[in-house]
C-alpha cells in the first residue's frame, strides 16, 4: 500500500515537474527570441517539439548503445528530479530523496550526460564527438567552483542533506544562504549559467553550425525522448538550487516563482553576451568563480 | 737522527723525485731503486748502537755478550730480506718494461695511458 | 686437526713442484695444483666448524720462538673463514682458467698459487715485516698473472701496479722498522700494547703503516691503478685481484688499524664512505662491464674500511660476533661468489677477439637465471647473504649516525641502478651459446648460500624473522620448475601455488594484513585465469606473475620489521623482473626499479631507525614507539612506491611498456603494496603525523594532487596503456589522501576504494590487454567501432569507467561519497574541493578511454577482429559480476571494512537497515540501485514499445553536410581528442617532473664522468694521488690526533 501511494505521488510530482520545466523552456525560448528581434515559437513549442518527435517513426539504429543514450539521459533527468525533495515539507513531492545526500545527486547528473555522450558516440558523427569533448571540458570547469560552493554549504549546515539545508533557511528570507553565504551563491550561480548551456557557454550545442550538439543523429522518439528530459533535467537543476541557495519552496507556486527567477540569471546573460570558445569558458570557470569558490571555503 | 738516516731520506726523497718526474720507464725504475736503497739506509742506520760492534757470533763476540756489546741485529736481518725483494721488484719492473718496448716500441709513459677511466 | 701452517707449506711447495714436474708428468701436475686447493679448503673449512662449534683460537709459531724473537702466526675462527674463503675463490677461478693454461704454457698456475700462498700468509700473520713480505709476494705474483695475457696492457697496468704498491710498501717498510724502534718488536699483538705507541713517532709510524694497507686496498683516491688492473687483466684474475687478494688485504688492515687511536676512526670511515660512493657514481659512467665491475670491487672495499672502521667505534674492540659474522661475513661471501661469478661470466662469454657482449649472457636461459641471481645478490636482495647484512649494517649505524646511513644508501642507489641496467641489456639478448662450469658453480654456490642465510635464520640469528615470508620466494622456484609444463596445466599449478600459499599466510595475519593478503591472492589468482586463453610463448613470465603476487600479497602477513622489509624487497624485486620483459621496456623498467629502490632505501633508513630507537622488532611496537623522523622516512618510501605527483614519472612507462599480460598485476595488486603500507604505518603511529609539523596534511595534499595530475595527465595520453597508468596514479591519490585524513570515514573510505579499484583497474587492464591483442596496437586513434566486433569488452569497459568516475549506481559513487563526507568532516575542505575538480577531470579521460576504442567508426583493418577469448571473459564477468553485487550490497563489503576499522578509530558512521549514515548525511546503495533500475526500465519500456522495426545501418550512414564521409581515419575524432583543454590549462601539465629529474639524471651522470676522469691512466698521477692522498689523510688524522 505504501508503495502504491509512493509511487502515485512520484508519478504525479514528476509530471509536475516536466511540465513546468517544459513550460518554462518555452517561455525563455520565447522570450530569447524577442531579445533578438524575432517573434519566435509559441510558449507550448516544446510540448509540440515532443508529441511531434514522438509521432515520427525513427527509421534507423546505430547500435544498442546508440539506442540506450536517449534512456541513459531521460533516466539521467529522472533520477535527478526524483533524489531531491522538490517542495520542503510535502509529502506529495519529497520524491526519493531518503536514497542518499546532495552528493548523490550531483553525480547522478554525470549519469545521463555520461550515457548520452556514449549514445552519440556509437552515432559516429563526428560532430557529436566534438561536442561531447566540448562538454565535457566545460563541465570540469564549471563543476569545480560548484562543488566548492556545495563543500562550503556542507561546512556551513554542517550537513549533506539537502531537506536539512532547506529547513536551515526557513527562519525568514535573512536565512537563505544568497544571504548567509553569498560567495558561495554566486560561484554556484556562475556554474549554473555553464550548466544551463546559454550563450556565452553554448558551445557545446552550438545550435549554428553543429545541430544541437551531441544528439545531431538522432530523430523520432529518440530525439523526443531526449526534449522529454530537457523538461524534467531543467526543472531538477533549478529546483536544486532555489533548495540550495534561496530557501527551497513550501509550496508550488513559490518554487514557480523562485525556479523561474534563477533562470532568468542564465537568460539574462546569455542574450547579453556572444559565445565563449571551448578554452575561454573554461578559463572563465577556472577564474573568478572558482576563486569566489575558494574565498567562500576560506571565509567559512 | 743520524747521518745515515738523513742521508737515506735524502735518497728517498731523491728517488722519488725521479719516479714522478722522469717520463722514461727505464729512469722511472732507476728512481724507484735509489728510493728503495734510501729506505734500506734507514732502516741499517735505526739499528745501530754507537760504540757496538757487529751482530755476528764468533770468537770475537760470544753468544753471553752480544747483547750488550752487538747493534741490534734485526734491522740488519730486516734489511736483506727487504734488499732481495727490492730486487725482485725492480726486475719485474724491467721485465714490465721491456716487454711494454717490445709490443709498443716505446718507454715513454705518457704513451701508455690508453686504459683509463 | 691438521696443522693450518701447512696450507701455505702446500701451496707453495706445489708451485714449486708444478713449474718442475708440467713438462714430464701433465696429469700428475694438475692434480697436484687443484689437489693443493682443495686441501687448503677443506683444511680451512674443517677448522671454521671446529671454531665455530666453540673451539678456541690457536697462535702458530712456525720458528718455535715466541716474539719478539720468533714469527707469530694467528689462528682463529676469522681467521679460518677467511682463508676458506680465499681457497674457494682461488679453487673456482682454477677451474675457469683450466682452459686458458692447458693451452697456452706459462708461468700462470704457479702465480696463482703463488697469490693464495701469499694470501693465506697475509691472513695468519701476525708480525708487521711478516707481512710487509707477504704483502710484496702478493703484489708480484698478481702482476706477474697480468704479464700472462697475451695483451701487453697486462704488461702496462702491472707496470702501474708495481709503482703504487712500490711506494706504498716502502711507507709501509718505513713505518714498520721506526715501530720497532720505538716499541723493540714487529709483532702487531705486542706493538698494540705498548705505551710507546701513544707518542708522535708511533702515532706517525702507525699512520704510514695503515695508509699504505688503504692505498693497497683501493681507496678512492689512490685508486686508479686498481681500476686499470681489474679492467685490462684476464677476468678471473680480476676475479682473484677483487676478492681472494683484497680481502685478504682487509683482513690485514683488520688487524693493524687499531694501531691508530680510536679518534681517527671516523676519518677512515670517510674516506671509505667517499670510496664506495665515487666508485658507483663513477661506474654510472661505464660501458665496459668488466671496467663497471672494478668500480663495484673498488666501491665494496671501500663499504669494508666503513663497517670494520664504525664497528669499532661504537662497540671497541668487543664487537658482538653476530654482527660481524652477519654484516662483514655477508657482505665478503657476496663479494667472493657475486662479483666473482660476474667476473667469471665475463671470462666465459668473451667472443675469440676478447670483446664481452652482455646480451649474449641472458640469451640462454641458464645464463639468464645466474646473472640474474648473480646481479640480484649484489644488489643485496632476499634471500642472498648481503641483505641480511645491509638490513644488520642499516640498522646498527642508524641507532647512532644517520647520515652515515643516507650516504651509504645513496652509494648503494648507484650501485644498484647500474646493476640494474645492466641486467636489462643481459636479458635482452637473442643469440645462443653454451655455459660451462665456474658461472654455473658460482651461481649454484650462491643460491645454495641464499638458503644457508635462511638456515641462520633457524639458527637463531635473526629471531624476529619467520620463514614463511619467504614464501614467494619458494612460490617464484616452485612456478618455475614447473615452466617446462603445458600452460594451462602450469596455469593451474600455480594458481594452486597461490592457493596454498594463501592457506600458510592468511590465517597467520590478522586484522586489516589479513583481509589485503586474501584479497591479493584472490584477485591474482582470478586474472591467472586469463592466460589460459593462448600457448604461452615465454614460459618465464607465469613464474614471475606468482612470485608478484606472492610478494605483493605476504605483505599483509608480515608480524616484524624484519619480514616487512624483506617482503618489500622481494616485491621491488621480482616486479621488475616482471616489468623488464616487456619488449622495449629497458628503460621503463630501469626507471621504475630506480624510484622502486629510493623508494626502498628510504623505507629502509626509516625502518631501521625506528628499530634501533625503539629497541623493539614488532612492526606494530616499532612504529607506535617510532620517532617523528623515521615515520617522515618511512611514508616518504611509500609514497615513491605510490607514484605520487613528483615521482610519478615511472608510472606511465613501467605501465605501459610492461607486457600487455603483466600490467594488470602490477597496476592493481603492487599498486596496493605502498596503500598497505601507509595503513600500516598510520595505523600504528598515527600520533608521529600529528606534530608541530602536519606531515599528515602534506601527504593528503601530495595525495590529492596526485589524483588532480594524475587525472589530467590521462586526458592528454594517446596510449591506452598509458591512459590507465595515469588513471591508476590518480586513483591512488585519492586513497593516500583519505589514508592521511586518518579518521574512521576516511579509513573506511580507503579500505572500499583500494579493494574497488584491484576489482575494475584488474578488469579494465584485462579487458584492454585483450583488445590490444586483437587489434595489435595500443594506441586509441588506431582502435574505434570496436563495440560492434568486441561487445562484451565494451560492456566491461563501460562498468568500469562507471565505476571509476563515481557515478551512481555502481560502487564507485560510494567510494567518493565517503571521501567528501571524510573530506568535509575533517575540515579539509579546499582538499575536497580539488579531489571534486580530480573526479571531475577524469570524465575526460574516462570518456576518451571509451568512445576512441569502442565508438566512433571502425577502422578497416579492425572490420574482422574477434571478441576476447572466453578465457578472458571468464574472469571478467565474474568481477564485473563483483562489482553488481557490491553495487546493490554495499552493506556486505562495508560491514566488515567498518569492523576492522573499528579496531582503530570510534565509529563515526552507522547502518540504519540499508541506510549508511554519516555525520553529513546519508547514503542507501541499496535504494539507489532499484531507483536507476526503476528510472532506467520506464523510458526503455516506453521506447521498446514506440521504436519497433528500425533498421541498423552501416557505419558511415551519417547526416553529414553535403559529403560523403568514407574513410574512418578522417571521420573519426580521436586524435589529440581534447585539445581545446589543453590549450585552456595544459600550462599546469607541461612534464616538469619529467623535466627535473631528467635534470637530476644529467647532472649525478656529468658527476660521475667527473669523479672517474681522476683515473687518468698515467702511472705516474696515479703515484702523485698516492702521495697526496697519504698528505691530506695524515693532516685530518693530525687535526684529531692533537
Amino acid at each position: 500500500m505504501y508503495i502504491a501511494t509512493k509511487a502515485f505521488y512520484l508519478f504525479v510530482s514528476i509530471i509536475v515537474a516536466l511540465v513546468w520545466g517544459l513550460t518554462v523552456n518555452g517561455i525563455v525560448r520565447k522570450i530569447v527570441a524577442r531579445v533578438h528581434g524575432r517573434i519566435g515559437p509559441p510558449v507550448w513549442q516544446p510540448f509540440i517539439d515532443i508529441i511531434k518527435s514522438n509521432a515520427k517513426r525513427s527509421m534507423i539504429a546505430h547500435g544498442v548503445m546508440f539506442y540506450f543514450g536517449p534512456v541513459f539521459r531521460f533516466a539521467g533527468g529522472l533520477g535527478t528530479y526524483v533524489f531531491i525533495p522538490a517542495v520542503f515539507g510535502s509529502v506529495v513531492f519529497e520524491n526519493l530523496s531518503f536514497s542518499g545526500d546532495l552528493l548523490l545527486v550531483m553525480y547522478f547528473i554525470f549519469f545521463g550526460q555520461l550515457g548520452m555522450a556514449l549514445g552519440a558516440g556509437e552515432g559516429g558523427h563526428p560532430a557529436s564527438a566534438i561536442a561531447v569533448g566540448r562538454g565535457l571540458a566545460q563541465m570540469t570547469a564549471f563543476e569545480l567552483p560548484f562543488a566548492l560552493s556545495i563543500i562550503s554549504l556542507a561546512t556551513q549546515y554542517n550537513t549533506l542533506s539537502i531537506t536539512d539545508i532547506v529547513a536551515a533557511q526557513q527562519a525568514g528570507v535573512m536565512s537563505w544562504t544568497v544571504f548567509t553565504n553569498p560567495l558561495a551563491t554566486f560561484a554556484a550561480l556562475f556554474a549554473l549559467l555553464g550548466m544551463n548551456m546559454h550563450s556565452p557557454f553554448d558551445i557545446v550545442i552550438a545550435p549554428q553550425e553543429i545541430p544541437l550538439g551531441p544528439p545531431t543523429e538522432y530523430q523520432g522518439s529518440l530525439l523526443g525522448m531526449l526534449h522529454t528530459n530537457r523538461g524534467i533535467f531543467v526543472s531538477a537543476k533549478l529546483i536544486l538550487f532555489m533548495n540550495l541557495y534561496f530557501g527551497g519552496a513550501l509550496n508550488l507556486p513559490i518554487l514557480m516563482v523562485k525556479t523561474f527567477a534563477i533562470y532568468m540569471l542564465s537568460v539574462v546573460v546569455g542574450v547579453a553576451f556572444p559565445r565563449f570558445r571551448a578554452d575561454q569558458s573554461i578559463r572563465f570557470f577556472l577564474g573568478v568563480p572558482t576563486v569566489l569558490g575558494i574565498l567562500a571555503l576560506l571565509i567559512q | 737522527m743520524t747521518l745515515v738516516s738523513i742521508l737515506g731520506f735524502v735518497l728517498i726523497a731523491v728517488g722519488l723525485w725521479g719516479m714522478l718526474t722522469r717520463r722514461n720507464l727505464i729512469k722511472i725504475i732507476v728512481g724507484f731503486s735509489i728510493m728503495d736503497t734510501g729506505v734500506h739506509l734507514v732502516i741499517v742506520s735505526l739499528g745501530f748502537i754507537k760504540g757496538r760492534t757487529a751482530p755476528i757470533i764468533n770468537k770475537a763476540l760470544s753468544a753471553g755478550d752480544a747483547p750488550s756489546r752487538a747493534v741490534d741485529p734485526i734491522p740488519s736481518a730486516l734489511v736483506l730480506t727487504a734488499i732481495v725483494i727490492g730486487l725482485a721488484v725492480t726486475a719485474l719492473l724491467l721485465s714490465f718494461a721491456v716487454r711494454i718496448y717490445r709490443e709498443k716500441r716505446t718507454l715513454n709513459i705518457d704513451d701508455i695511458s690508453e686504459l683509463k677511466w | 686437526m691438521v696443522n693450518p701452517l701447512l696450507m701455505l707449506a702446500v701451496a707453495l711447495g706445489v708451485g714449486f713442484i708444478f713449474a718442475w714436474l708440467r713438462p714430464y708428468a701433465k696429469t700428475a701436475a694438475w692434480t697436484l695444483l687443484y689437489g693443493a686447493l682443495v686441501f687448503g679448503l677443506a683444511v680451512s673449512i674443517q677448522w671454521l666448524t671446529h671454531f665455530v662449534s666453540g673451539g678456541v683460537s690457536t697462535t702458530v709459531l712456525p720458528g718455535g720462538f715466541s716474539p719478539p724473537v720468533g714469527i707469530a702466526l694467528g689462528w682463529g675462527m676469522k681467521e679460518a673463514f677467511i682463508s676458506s674463503i680465499v681457497f674457494l675463490g682461488g679453487l673456482l677461478g682454477s677451474i675457469a682458467l683450466f682452459k686458458t693454461w692447458r693451452d697456452t704454457p706459462s708461468a700462470g698456475p704457479v702465480l696463482f698459487l703463488l697469490t693464495i700462498a701469499g694470501s693465506i700468509g697475509l691472513i695468519m700473520s701476525r708480525d708487521l715485516f711478516n707481512l710487509f713480505v707477504f704483502l710484496e709476494i702478493t703484489s708480484m705474483s698478481t702482476a706477474g698473472l697480468l704479464a700472462t695475457g697475451r695483451h701487453h696492457e697486462g704488461a702496462v697496468s702491472g707496470f702501474k701496479m708495481m709503482l703504487v704498491t712500490g711506494l706504498a710498501s716502502v711507507l709501509f717498510l718505513i713505518g714498520t722498522v721506526y715501530l720497532y724502534r720505538i716499541t723493540g718488536t714487529l709483532a702487531i699483538d705486542q706493538i698494540l700494547v705498548s705505551p710507546a705507541l701513544a707518542g708522535t713517532a708511533g702515532f706517525t709510524a702507525s699512520f704510514l703503516i695503515i695508509a699504505a694497507i688503504l692505498v693497497e686496498l683501493k681507496i678512492w683516491p689512490a685508486n686508479g691503478w686498481a681500476l686499470d688492473v681489474l679492467t685490462s687483466a684476464h677476468p678471473v684474475i680480476a676475479a682473484l685481484i677483487s676478492t681472494v687478494h683484497s680481502v685478504a688485504i682487509l683482513f690485514v688492515f683488520y688487524k693493524i688499524f687499531p694501531l691508530l687511536p680510536p679518534d681517527s676512526l671516523l676519518i677512515f670511515t670517510s674516506a671509505g664512505l667517499m670510496t664506495f660512493v665515487s666508485a658507483h657514481l663513477a661506474g654510472l659512467r661505464q660501458d665496459n662491464f668488466q671496467r663497471m665491475l672494478a668500480y663495484s670491487s673498488v666501491g665494496m672495499m671501500g663499504l669494508f674500511v666503513t663497517v670494520i672502521t664504525w664497528t669499532s667505534s661504537v662497540y671497541g674492540h668487543n664487537i658482538p660476533i653476530r654482527i660481524e659474522s652477519i654484516i662483514l661475513g655477508g657482505f665478503i661471501i657476496t663479494h667472493l661468489l657475486a662479483k666473482g661469478g660476474l667476473f667469471w661470466v665475463v671470462a666465459h662469454f668473451k667472443d675469440s677477439e676478447g670483446n664481452f657482449d652482455i646480451t649474449r649472457v641472458g640469451s640462454t636461459t641458464l645464463g639468464g637465471v645466474i646473472i640474474t641471481g648473480l646481479i640480484l645478490a649484489l644488489a643485496g636482495l632476499p634471500p642472498f647473504p648481503s641483505f641480511w647484512a645491509k638490513w644488520t649494517l642499516i640498522r646498527e649505524i642508524a641507532a647512532s649516525s644517520l647520515p652515515i646511513v643516507f650516504v651509504i644508501l645513496l652509494g648503494a642507489l648507484f650501485e644498484v641502478i647500474n646493476l640494474f641496467r645492466w641486467l636489462g641489456r643481459a636479458l635482452e639478448g637473442e643469440s645462443h651459446c653454451a655455459v660451462h662450469a665456474p658461472p654455473v658453480l658460482s651461481g649454484i654456490a650462491l643460491f645454495s648460500l641464499g638458503g644457508f642465510s635462511i638456515g641462520a635464520i633457524f639458527l637463531g640469528w635473526f629471531p624476529d624473522f619467520n620463514i614463511s615470508i619467504l614464501i614467494p620466494f619458494s612460490g617464484l622456484i616452485a612456478a618455475g620448475l614447473v615452466a617446462f609444463l603445458p600452460n594451462r596445466i602450469q596455469i593451474s599449478i600455480s594458481i594452486l601455488i597461490l592457493g596454498l600459499a594463501g592457506f600458510a599466510l592468511v590465517p597467520g595475519a590478522s586484522g586489516i594484513g589479513q583481509a589485503y593478503t586474501a584479497i591479493i591472492l584472490g584477485s591474482g589468482a582470478l586474472m591467472l585465469l586469463t592466460k589460459m586463453e593462448a600457448a604461452n610463448k615465454d614460459k618465464w613470465q607465469l613464474p614471475l606473475i606468482v612470485g608478484t603476487v606472492l610478494t605483493v600479497a605476504v605483505l599483509g602477513a608480515v608480524h616484524t620489521a624484519l619480514e616487512f622489509w624483506t617482503s618489500w624487497e622481494m616485491m621491488t624485486a621480482v616486479s621488475a623482473l616482471l616489468i623488464v620483459r616487456g619488449k622495449n621496456a629497458k628503460k621503463s623498467a630501469l626507471m621504475y626499479w630506480t624510484f622502486s629502490m629510493a623508494g626502498a632505501f628510504l623505507l629502509l633508513a626509516g625502518l631501521a631507525l625506528a628499530v634501533s630507537a625503539t629497541g623493539q622488532t614488532d612492526l606494530s611496537k616499532v612504529f607506535a614507539g617510532a620517532p617523528s623522523l623515521s615515520i617522515i622516512l618511512i611514508s616518504l618510501g611509500f609514497l615513491f612506491k605510490a607514484g605520487v605527483l613528483g615521482v610519478h614519472i615511472w608510472v606511465p612507462d613501467a605501465y605501459a611498456e610492461s607486457e600487455d599480460d603483466s600490467t594488470p598485476y602490477i597496476a592493481a595488486l603492487v599498486s596496493k603494496a605502498p596503500i598497505i603500507g601507509l595503513i600500516l604505518v598510520f595505523y600504528y603511529a598515527a600520533d608521529a603525523f600529528i606534530g608541530p609539523f602536519e606531515w599528515r596534511v602534506l601527504i593528503g595534499w601530495i595525495g590529492v594532487l596526485t589524483a588532480f595530475f594524475g587525472a589530467l595527465f590521462a586526458s592528454f595520453q594517446e596510449d591506452v596503456k598509458k591512459l590507465l597508468a595515469y588513471s591508476s596514479m590518480g586513483q591512488i591519490g585519492y586513497i593516500i589522501a583519505v589514508i592521511a585524513l586518518g579518521s574512521y570515514t576516511g579509513w573506511v573510505a580507503a579500505l572500499y576504494l583500494a579493494l574497488h579499484h584491484i576489482l575494475y583497474k584488474g578488469l579494465l587492464f584485462i579487458t584492454i590487454a585483450g583488445v590490444i591483442s586483437r587489434t595489435q596496437t595500443s594506441l586509441m586513434y588506431k582502435m574505434g567501432g570496436l563495440i560492434k566486433r568486441m561487445p562484451l569488452s565494451f560492456v566491461a569497459v563501460l562498468m568500469s569507467i562507471i565505476a571509476i568516475s563515481g557515478v551512481p549506481p555502481l560502487p564507485g559513487f560510494g567510494g567518493k561519497w565517503m571521501m567528501y563526507s571524510a573530506f568535509i568532516e575533517a575540515g579539509w575542505t579546499l582538499q575536497a574541493g580539488v579531489a571534486f575538480f580530480a573526479s571531475g577531470v577524469a570524465f575526460l579521460y574516462l570518456y576518451r578511454l571509451i568512445h576512441t576504442v569502442f565508438l566512433g567508426m571502425p577502422k578497416n583493418e579492425h572490420i574482422n577482429v574477434k571478441e576476447s577469448s572466453i578465457w578472458r571473459l571468464v574472469p571478467m564477468y565474474i568481477i564485473i559480476a563483483m562489482i553488481m553485487g557490491i553495487a546493490t550490497m554495499p552493506k556486505l563489503l562495508l560491514e566488515p571494512i567498518m569492523n576492522l576499522v573499528q579496531t582503530r578509530f570510534p565509529a563515526t558512521m552507522h547502518w540504519e537497515a540499508a541506510n549508511l549514515i554519516s555525520s553529513l548525511g546519508s547514503w542507501n546503495g541499496n535504494a539507489i540501485m532499484m531507483v536507476t533500475m526503476g528510472v532506467f526500465m520506464l523510458p526503455l519500456i516506453l521506447l521498446l514499445f514506440r521504436v519497433r522495426g528500425v533498421k541498423r545501418v552501416k557505419p558511415f550512414n551519417i547526416v553529414y553536410a553535403a559529403e560523403k564521409p568514407e574513410r574512418p581515419e578522417t571521420t573519426h575524432v580521436a586524435h589529440n581528442f581534447f585539445a581545446h583543454y589543453r590549450r585552456a590549462i595544459g600550462v599546469i601539465a607541461l612534464p616538469r617532473a619529467t623535466a627535473f629529474w631528467r635534470g637530476v639524471a644529467e647532472w649525478t651522470d656529468t658527476l660521475g664522468d667527473w669523479v672517474r676522469q681522476w683515473a687518468t691512466g698515467n702511472g705516474q698521477t696515479y703515484a702523485v694521488q698516492v702521495l697526496l692522498f697519504v698528505s691530506v689523510l695524515y693532516f685530518f688524522m693530525r687535526q684529531t690526533a692533537l
